[in-house]
């Protein structure tokens, strides 16, 4: 059975691609056949997260239009084999991508067997962000603990619950997952920021996890690497925590608790 | 599988809904005043809605006798941002104003939505506008800029609102839940519409027209608690008032 999780904010800058490139990197790592498409059109991103930049051929609005078919512009990732890459085109907007067209791809690439097929959306709730929740199944939320973000997030959850096949269809509604992103405990205590909970209080929606802020991610983004494979990162571990509570595993949060350093840590540092 | 349809055009005949403004026969200045009256304070209410209005209840001689002033009534409710799209009446004088002004003219009454059996029961305090005919249940949130609106019904929220959120009734608005967008109550101006939430922190709230916004915080009686929103028509004008309320 393939599912189809789409990757969504509403806001920008939230931490979508990043997502989008650790969560498929982490199922393929669990053995799944994965394939992250890349719906940011005319804004491409997610092949420089991947480290792939230099190996994109064709892209998906090629395969729309039947210029390339999906053998030919399938990028395979260089870390898991099992995950593939299918990258927007740079030099096209949204409106090079049709419902029909789009419905094509997600059914091909079922049939080539991929077990989840990851939609990293654009920003914003227009068509690009539309086309990536249209087909969806599942749909990861990605927040950040401010008031701008929660507000963009419930919007776009509106949007999935209006405009995706399967409300528009009156079936099985698009199972919503909250994930909480750049998370600092310490300053959620310190009330500069909203808590994890009250994130979720105020979305109403089940919360699959909370990846701190981590200097690790910009880095591994830059060397073209997914944050998910860096060793003995709190982002890292916190996205694997994620795939596991996604396929079913009981996992406590991580990284969401703040202790005040004791006396002595303060004067003689950590 | 049926073909896609690839046809520049399709004709359809759509059904629009549209607001009703029935008149009873009385003098010109007086039906203006009460139109006028219930365009409400806020221009707004009923603004970008579609509009009807009805003199199905006039004979030609009363119309005769008030004078029409069609002219009057369409300025009025495009000064208020209403539509107005069609006149509904029995006389041939109507039809003919009405034709000057490009209106729609329809012979004969309304067709407006059965009431409910038990609705049509007289109730002791019979508002001036049939309101709550029927109750619009949402099961969900509803969610940032997402708008509801119960035409001549009240709604319930079985859930939160959010902020950014709208819901509107021409009857009264019930949420369950928490209330952080807009609620409107009596939208099409029933000035006994209520509003209740269970937990108040509500952006805006109406009842008619008469609207409140909370920059300077919650009352403290009312933040985050069950709150009853109700028009109080003991001074003049009219005030909106929150009143705590106790659910247990």
């Amino acid at each position: 059975m393939s599912r189809v999780i789409v990757v969504t904010s509403g806001k920008g800058g939230v931490g979508k691609t990043t997502t989008s490139a650790s969560f498929s990197a982490g199922l393929a790592l669990r053995g799944f056949k994965t394939v992250v498409i890349d719906f940011d059109v005319g804004l491409r991103n997610l092949d420089l997260i991947m480290g792939c930049e230099r190996r994109v051929v064709y892209d998906l609005v090629n395969v729309i239009n039947g210029e390339a078919n999906l053998q030919q512009t399938l990028i395979k990732d260089k870390h898991c084999p099992m995950l593939s890459i299918l990258p927007a085109s740079q030099t096209r907007d949204k409106d090079a991508l049709t419902e029909e067209g789009v419905e094509k791809v997600i059914k091909d690439l079922i049939e080539m067997g991929f077990e989840y097929i990851v939609c990293d959306s654009p920003a914003g709730i227009e068509r690009g962000a539309v086309m990536a929740l249209t087909f969806a199944d599942e749909a990861i939320v990605v927040t950040n603990p401010e008031v701008s973000s929660v507000r963009d997030s419930d919007r776009i959850i509106g949007i999935l619950q209006a405009k995706s096949k399967r409300a528009k269809e009156g079936g099985e509604p698009v199972k919503e997952h909250l994930l909480i992103t750049r998370y600092s405990a310490k300053r959620a205590a310190d009330g500069e920021m909203l808590s994890y909970s009250d994130v979720a209080d105020l979305l109403r929606v089940p919360l699959l996890g909370v990846i701190p802020e981590s200097e690790t991610v910009l880095q591994a983004s830059n060397q073209g690497m997914p944050v998910i494979h860096a060793e003995e990162n709190d982002a890292a571990l916190a996205y694997q925590d994620c795939i596991s509570r996604f396929l079913g595993e009981t996992k406590p949060l991580q990284f969401v608790d703040y202790e005040k350093p004791s006396l002595l840590k303060r004067l003689f540092g950590g | 599988m049926n073909k896609p349809n690839t046809a520049p055009l399709d004709i359809k005949f759509a059904k629009i809904k549209a607001v009703t403004f029935s008149l009873r026969p009385a003098p010109l200045q007086e039906s203006i005043d009460a139109l006028k009256k219930r365009l409400g304070p806020t221009p707004g209410v009923y603004s970008a809605e579609p509009a009807v209005l009805d003199f199905s209840a006039w004979t030609e001689a009363e119309l005769i006798e008030h004078g029409i002033g069609l002219g009057t009534y369409a300025n009025l409710l495009k000064a208020a941002g209403v539509h107005l799209v069609e006149v509904r009446g029995h006389s041939a004088l109507l039809e003919t104003q009405a034709e000057e002004l490009g209106l729609r003219y329809e012979s004969g009454d309304t067709e407006t939505v059965e009431p409910a059996p038990q609705a049509t029961q007289p109730h002791p305090t019979v508002p001036e506008f049939d309101s709550a005919r029927r109750t619009m249940v949402i099961d969900q949130p509803v969610r940032s800029g997402q708008k509801i609106y119960a035409q001549g019904a009240d709604l319930v929220i079985m859930g939160q609102v959010s902020a950014g959120a709208e819901v509107i009734a021409d009857g009264n608005v019930h949420v369950y839940g928490v209330l952080r967008g807009r609620a409107l109550a009596g939208a099409a101006g029933d000035t006994q519409a209520r509003i209740v939430s269970t937990c108040f922190e509500a952006e805006l709230v109406a009842v008619a027209g008469y609207y409140l916004t909370f920059e300077g915080g919650f009352p403290e009686e009312n933040r985050s608690k069950p709150t009853l929103i109700h028009l109080d028509h003991g001074s003049e004008p009219a005030v909106l008032r929150l009143k705590a309320i106790n659910i247990r």
